[in-house]
């Protein structure tokens, strides 16, 4: 059985700077940053569909659109990943 | 009725990024007609273009911008900036809704297309990015611009082929008109991706020559087709009394316009860029004897180049106004043709001098510019020809 | 200044479940929705699988097997409406006069069918980013740049004055028609043949919107797929057809007699420099084009009888367009009908526009208010009168028509009964 897979704040940054570009510089101390609205880091509805089709593909996951839709900091968006990658392994 | 002037230039042209460094290439005839290098052209037959370099768009957009837009609408995007950067604009006394827009484009973000389509047929629909719902469309520089710069007024965008460009500048003037101070307009296109240069090659319209010096030969006895360029022009079109107004350094006015579409190909009737020209010398209220240079469209194609040759002499005679077609050195631009012989013939303007036509033995009684010449007039003529028929014709008119 | 008038004197409409004006306006009276599972391909892997398509038979209308070959599905909507147009308008253009005859041609997507298709070709189903020009056929630079079709339709009309297709994304319909207008108020012409079309129904355009949700799925029940103004909607419907207008000036159509169905008065478009995809919750914007259209028309906000609404069944725009409402219209938007035809013939994006516009022309030449179908659970945040289901019999003598789109556009146009174009 393997470890299962967790993403990170970095890891989720990644992604999402791949699929919508850099970050906006935030004031905010590394481990605040899964605090920071998306909007604040200049990502919008958009970026985060994109980065979320992004992580379905990856990990061969399905995050429901309604929970998607609700995500507004990058802590929202990592738990909502790391539990269905959680159920899948 | 309110006069509309260029205030700013913004370009992006393969023999020049920025209007500086565009200009002094094309006075010196430098050509940027090359083999296509952005993918490999090896199995097409026509392996010609007018690249643009010297652009990295990592330099001139957020970093946020790039995963959804196209190269096109970067180039437009930059040239945006550069254009409003140029007009020297004082936002305080602006309120964003008096700010429009109006651009053209031929083929859209047709490279960001080809992508996207090989991600759905290769991968599955899961795999297409939300991008696609606009990167691609025609329209997106208008919104991506006005979103850029907050500008909220009137917005247009026009598809008139290669004659679209100078549509969207006259679309700016009719904006003007109606009350708009400002008015960024003009058109881009970029098509130089695989699936854009299989379209392009579909249309039998281009040169399938490999030296570039003989490639697009427009008025010449030997021309044999055209090569496609990328990039184009982005204006800053202003209430005249506004902008005189606010001390606004004037390049032009855009005076006078007319579009027409020629009979259909079967009809055996002669075409209309004749009687687009005569409309937008009328509308600028001058006669062809004040006009000191003509921009042809110059397709490179004999009977297109026959028929526009025919309609400068009968209008100014035998040999009657300097003609030239610095496209020679860009390649043709689609949308972005006219807006930059616009631009050109501005600058023209401004600095008394006409810039050449490269590579061309001219045939017809045409006086074709071969070298950089004096200008004394103060008023261009500049024509667009689209395929199947499309006309347009802009005067502009020195300060 | 004695501003020339601009009339609408001439009708073509294809549209799902009405091909031809009459049949269109039947169907949207009744309030039927044409929404259905995809038939036009495969859909089974996409998330929204409806569509409101045309059962359009191209031989049926006369074109030859050489031209349903070459040409799109989009011009062959936009050709048919043209002739429908001029034949209802009486309208042959003589030689003499064909530059003072224009066309402008909406279109979002062009011929994006086409464009897919011939991809799929030349890349071998996308295995090669390196395509195969060879494959390609030769038509491909008509698919590739849409004015080709604005030529088509030109010369279907013998038009040789101005001519353009106006690609403003989702509001290029009303657009289109806005620019014909003002080419005919300036003087640059007299007539222009003006309208637009799309047939965006392929897998690339149905994935994109996929890829935003912001198409319905539901798929168990495709009539019910698009509820404007409902608080149960859930995205648009994807749609595709045409509509064309012969538009003419004021004394050219009251020289040869011919029948004027309205009026256009005002329009006007404006960038909301917000999203590309988004809007504004306070619709102020929208409510700008409006202000704008109704100034041009010299006519009062009270004066409006009927709004043709956007309505497309997204979240976003029953909000933005409902704020933009009040915004520009002040009480008098709580006492007007409003309604969305998009649930009978979807939302076919550049198209739609158009059509909306021929709705409208239509609306006052009957004085029936076309309902919203599917509207039945009214949202409490959306507190105008969105004629559910029911269309109304009233005297219309001022309509305006609205339009929104990706990019930000924001359009707004003002038609008006003959009796007020006689005064």
């Amino acid at each position: 059985m393997s470890q299962s897979v967790r993403l990170s704040i970095p890891d989720l940054m990644t992604i999402l700077a791949t699929c919508a570009g850099a970050a906006e510089p935030v004031d905010a101390a590394a481990e605040d940053l899964g605090e920071v609205p998306l909007a604040d880091l200049g990502y919008d509805s958009l970026a985060l569909l994109e980065a979320s089709s992004a992580v379905e593909r990856r990990f061969g996951i399905s995050l429901p659109e309604e929970e998607v839709a609700e995500v507004r900091t990058l802590n929202q968006l990592g738990d909502l990943v790391n539990d269905r990658l959680a159920q899948v392994r | 009725m309110s006069t509309a002037v260029v205030t700013g230039l913004g370009v992006v042209a393969p023999n020049g990024v920025g209007a500086g460094d565009y200009w002094a290439a094309t006075l010196r005839g430098r050509s940027a007609i090359g083999r296509i290098d952005l993918f490999d052209v090896e199995d097409y037959p026509s392996r010609l273009g007018g690249v643009v370099t010297g652009f990295d768009a990592e330099n001139h957009l957020p970093s946020r911008l790039l995963p959804q837009t196209d190269r096109m609408t970067r180039f437009a995007l930059a040239a945006a900036d550069w254009a409003v950067a140029d007009a020297d604009i004082d936002r305080s006394a602006l309120t964003a809704t008096d700010l429009g827009v109006s651009t053209a484009s031929a083929s859209g973000g047709f490279a960001f297309g080809q992508k996207e389509l090989e991600h759905l047929c290769a991968d599955g629909p899961s795999h297409v990015s939300v991008y696609q719902s606009f990167a691609w469309f025609y329209a997106v520089n208008s919104g991506q611009i006005s979103i850029r710069h907050d500008m909220r007024g009137p917005i247009g965008v026009l598809v008139a082929d290669q004659a679209g460009g100078l549509d969207a500048i006259a679309h700016a003037r009719r904006s003007v008109r109606k009350g708009a101070p400002l008015v960024l307009t003009g058109g881009m296109d970029s098509a130089l991706s695989p699936y854009g240069l299989a379209a392009l090659i579909s249309s039998g319209m281009l040169s399938t020559a490999d030296d570039p010096r003989h490639a697009y030969l427009p008025f010449d006895r030997k021309a044999n087709g055209h090569v496609p360029g990328e990039g184009g022009a982005i204006l800053t079109v202003e209430d005249g009394d506004w902008a005189r107004e606010r001390g606004a350094h004037v390049y032009g006015e855009i005076a006078g316009y007319a579009a027409t579409f020629d009979p259909s190909p079967g009809s055996g009737r002669p075409g209309n860029l004749r009687r687009a020209v005569r409309a937008a010398l009328a509308d600028a209220g001058v006669g062809p004897d004040e006009v000191g240079v003509v921009f042809a469209d110059a397709a490179g194609d004999a009977d297109a180049d026959r028929a526009e040759a025919e309609v400068i002499v009968d209008l100014f005679g035998p040999r009657g106004v300097p003609v030239t077609a610095p496209k020679t050195m860009t390649g043709r631009l689609y949308s972005g043709a006219g807006p930059l012989d616009v631009a050109t013939a501005l600058l023209a303007l401004r600095d008394k001098v006409i810039p050449p036509t490269v590579n061309v033995v001219a045939d017809y009684a045409l006086d074709l510019v071969e070298a950089p010449r004096p200008l004394t007039a103060s008023v261009a003529l500049v024509l667009a020809r689209g395929r199947q028929g499309f006309n347009s014709a802009l005067v502009v008119r020195a300060p | 200044m004695n501003q020339r008038r601009v009339v609408i004197t001439g009708i073509g409409v294809v549209a799902p479940g009405g091909l031809g004006a009459k049949a269109f306006w039947e169907r949207i009276v009744a309030g039927t929705p044409m929404t259905r599972l995809i038939t036009a391909f495969d859909s089974t892997d996409f998330r929204s699988r409806i569509a409101a398509e045309c059962d359009f038979d191209p031989f049926q209308y006369g074109f030859s097997e050489h031209d349903i070959g070459r040409l799109d599905r989009a011009a062959l909507f936009a050709l048919t409406a043209t002739r429908e147009a001029m034949s209802d308008s009486g309208l042959v253009v003589d030689r003499d006069d064909a530059h003072r005859v224009g066309v402008s041609l909406g279109t979002a997507v062009g011929a994006t069918l086409r464009l897919e298709e011939r991809y799929r070709a030349v890349s071998h189903e996308g295995r090669d980013w390196l395509v195969d020009h060879r494959l390609a056929g030769p038509d491909l630079y008509d698919y590739f740049v849409p004015s080709s079709m604005a030529a088509e339709v030109a010369w279907a009309a013998g038009a040789e004055g101005p001519n353009a297709v106006v690609s403003a994304g989702c509001t290029s319909g009303i657009d289109a028609v806005g620019h014909a207008w003002d080419l005919i108020r300036d003087g640059s012409v007299d007539m222009m043949i003006a309208g637009a079309t799309d047939a965006p129904i392929a897998p690339i355009t149905v994935a994109c919107f996929d890829a935003i949700k912001a198409t319905s799925n539901t798929n168990d029940d495709p009539g019910t797929a698009a509820r404007p103004f409902d608080r149960t909607r859930n995205g648009f419907v994807l749609g595709e057809g045409s509509a064309v207008l012969v538009l003419e000036e004021l004394q050219s159509a009251r020289r040869r007699d011919a029948h004027i169905y309205a009026e256009i008065r005002g329009y006007a478009s404006r960038g909301n420099a917000f999203h590309m995809t988004g809007l504004r919750p306070d619709g102020q914007e929208m409510a700008a084009a409006i202000r704008a259209a109704l100034d041009t028309a010299r006519i009062p906000a009270t004066a409006i009888d009927y709004v043709n609404a956007h309505g497309t069944a997204t979240r976003q725009n029953d909000r933005h367009e409902t704020q933009a409402l009040k915004r520009s219209l002040g009480m008098h938007a709580y006492d007007l009908p409003i309604s969305s035809i998009k649930p009978v013939i979807g939302h076919s994006l550049g198209a739609v526009g158009a059509i909306e516009v021929a709705a409208s022309a239509m609306a006052i030449e009957f004085d029936v208010v076309p309902p919203t179908a599917n509207l039945h659970h009214p949202d409490a945040e959306l507190d105008l009168d969105y004629v559910p289901r029911e269309a109304r019999q009233r005297k219309l003598s001022t309509v305006l028509t609205v339009g929104s789109g990706f990019g930000g556009f924001q359009s707004a146009m003002v038609l008006a009964a003959p009796e007020a174009v006689a005064a």
